[in-house]
């Protein structure tokens, strides 16, 4: 039969989308700067700066059609406050809130300062477009800090978000709401760092009565994504708390599509994450079993299937029995196995796997990484931990039992713990395990004041150091645990002793 | 055409010459043979978060219900820097095991926002990292040696 040809409309349609496409990728301006904004904050036309397709105009309408007659008069103190002023205020009061709690007056005050921006979506606009030109940026001291007048930027499109959408709320206007949030979305390509983050987290924890906003526009998101190829895994991550509030068949329904995209961990994770906790769990499990076997998988998609199956997955035993039995590909995933303990359930779990394989001595590896996971068990559960720190056959598990144990978050530093790592030292327990498990008792005896058993842990550690018969990369932990607890010049000392 | 027994010996000689040449070329030594020809790839160093999502205690809410929790993670690890062997090809090398590194585990904990002059940051505190693991550190090592 021969090839039917495609109808002239559509191909003149297919021209004209490309067309459209490329005058986007290729002629978009450079974001807009303040200096494009009048006075009055009235924002300029971006239409061609930041969004896709022509519903930006549609989105921008929206948002410039003001109207806020019912607003109540302003607060007289704050109303003469400048939009930088105003932003740095919120997120001093928010900060203080955070500390000292929302006392009335407190929440009034924040309201009171949220008001003229609530009621003037124009002026959220130009608090994203100034986010975006980079305006409030300066050189912050580190990647963990933002700006206070860029935080306080974030945080205002946040109550922006939850006010337009909140049927409770004066501001309430799902038109604002949403060209609000996607106009925010399709911003996002051009942000980085700490800013890019700190807006993801907005939209991520915008919620209406317990649903995520996000909810409202995945066929946005995946337009977006779609779009910006370069930037998919940013509008992946945006389908994280997507299934937060799904049944467990709207899971299924929504998620399954995505088991395909083998090219974007970030968003095929999140989809089995979702279908594991969806309404059929084996069936998941039996496919990210398959896509785990196949040798064509990437490291980063199995690396992004365990991630699925410790957080999504129910059931600890069949996790455990995932991880031993694929012990070659699971073993450089440390993450993973260091979690698996706290699910419900977990502990006995590990516990049972690990004695079905200490019973034959069988994959040493496999019991190393369970015992790792065992870091997480409760005081009562810590003595058993103990017993496999003197009793299992593998030196390397007996020192993972000494560093599982003394990094224990319900486990308190004693003399007897210092005594019984250096007699396990002593037994064969390797140099480097021994050198981490004794830095953690350190540590801990210092954080609780007891000065002694702090001293004896360094003591030991400095023994390590001047040892000339053990491994240079055993001396070089013991070295690094020290360095806390040394002057730069003692600590300089001793490496140099090392080199020689 | 016919071949003397001396033309044969000399072809033969050329011949096995050659493939001696070829074999140098393409393996380096003798001792080569055997050699996987793979490398170590360099894994970079990773901190993730793990475990479930935190809701703060703490958070605030709006007279119209509005509400903000800022959230934490239950655990920060950090995975450094190493080798593994995935596979890659190299030409006379192979990838061998050097030991094991710490990987370090943090617990975080919800923190109000700190304000530090301008600055902000986050409103959660990842701190008392120990080490509670290994990973497995791979190098490159050529064959002959």
């Amino acid at each position: 039969m021969p090839a039917q040809r495609p109808p002239l409309s559509a191909l003149a349609l297919l021209v004209a989308v490309l067309l459209v496409g490329a005058w986007i990728v290729f002629f978009r301006s450079p974001p807009a700067s303040n200096s494009a904004h009048g006075s009055d904050g009235e924002p300029s036309d971006r239409a061609a700066t930041t969004l896709v397709s022509a519903d930006d105009t549609a989105e921008r309408s929206a948002l410039d059609a003001t109207a806020q007659d019912d607003a109540p008069p302003p607060d007289p103190e704050l109303a003469n406050l400048g939009l930088e002023e105003r932003l740095a205020a919120i997120a001093r009061l928010e900060g203080e809130i955070l500390q000292q709690g929302a006392s009335e007056a407190r929440v009034r005050r924040l309201e009171a300062l949220l008001e003229p921006l609530l009621a003037s979506p124009p002026t959220l606009l130009l608090v994203l477009d100034n986010l975006v030109a980079g305006k409030w940026r300066s050189t912050a001291p580190d990647a963990a800090t933002l700006d206070l007048v860029e935080y306080g930027g974030c945080r205002a499109l946040y109550w922006g978000l939850v006010s337009f959408h909140n049927p409770r709320s004066r501001f309430h206007d799902a038109d604002q709401g949403r060209a609000l949030f996607v106009t925010i979305l399709t911003d996002l390509p051009a942000l980085d760092g700490k800013l890019l983050s700190t807006l993801v987290e907005q939209l991520l924890r915008s919620e209406v009565e317990g649903k995520p906003l996000v909810a409202l526009y995945t066929a946005e998101i995946l337009e977006l994504r779609a779009f910006f190829r370069e930037h998919r895994e940013l509008f992946s991550k945006l389908f994280a708390r997507l299934g937060d509030s799904m049944t467990p068949e709207e899971r299924d329904r929504f998620f399954t599509i995505y088991l395909s995209e083998t090219s974007d961990p970030l968003i095929l994770g999140t989809a089995l994450r979702n279908l594991l906790q969806g309404a059929n769990p084996d069936w998941a499990l039996s496919l990210a079993e398959a896509l785990f076997d196949d040798p064509t998988t990437s490291p980063e998609v199995r690396n992004a299937i365990v991630q699925a199956l410790v957080d999504g997955l129910q059931d600890p035993f069949k996790v455990a029995d995932f991880l031993v039995e694929r012990i070659d590909q699971t073993r450089g995933l440390p993450g993973a196995w260091l979690t698996l303990a706290r699910k419900e359930g977990g502990f006995n779990a590990v516990e049972a796997a690990y004695n079905q394989l200490a019973g034959s001595n069988a994959n040493a590896k496999a019991r190393e990484l369970l015992v790792a996971s065992m870091r997480n068990a409760s005081a009562s559960e810590l003595e058993r931990i103990a017993d496999i720190a003197f009793q299992d056959p593998s030196p390397s598990v007996r020192g993972q039992a000494l560093m599982s144990m003394t990094s224990a978050p319900n486990w308190a530093a004693t003399q007897k713990s210092m005594d019984d790592l250096r007699s396990a030292f002593a037994g064969g327990v390797d140099p480097a395990r021994a050198a981490w498990s004794a830095g953690n008792i350190a540590k801990k005896a210092a954080k609780t004041g007891a000065v002694d058993l702090r001293d004896d842990a360094t003591s030991f550690l400095e023994e390590l150091v001047h040892d000339g018969s053990l491994p240079d990369a055993a001396r070089h932990a013991a070295l690094e645990e020290l360095k806390p607890f040394l002057s730069e010049v003692e600590w300089d000392l001793l490496k140099k002793g090392i080199a020689k | 055409m016919k071949l003397s027994l001396v033309s044969w010996i000399a072809l033969v000689g050329t011949l096995a010459s050659a493939l001696h040449a070829h074999a140098d070329v393409g393996t380096g030594t003798a001792e080569l043979r055997g050699c996987p020809h793979k490398q170590a790839t360099l894994v970079d160093s990773e901190w993730t978060e793990q475990g479930a999502t935190q809701v703060c205690a703490k958070g605030i809410k709006l007279a119209d219900g509005s509400t903000w929790s800022p959230t934490c993670p239950e655990n920060e690890v950090i995975v450094p820097a190493h080798g593994e062997c995935q596979g890659e090809s190299h030409q006379g090398t192979l990838c061998v095991p050097t030991g094991v590194l710490n990987v370090q585990v943090g617990e975080c904990t919800c923190d109000p926002i700190v304000h530090v002059g301008q600055w902000v940051a986050a409103g959660c505190t990842c701190t008392n990292f120990t080490s509670a693991g290994t990973i497995e550190n791979f190098t490159t090592k050529p064959c002959d040696v």
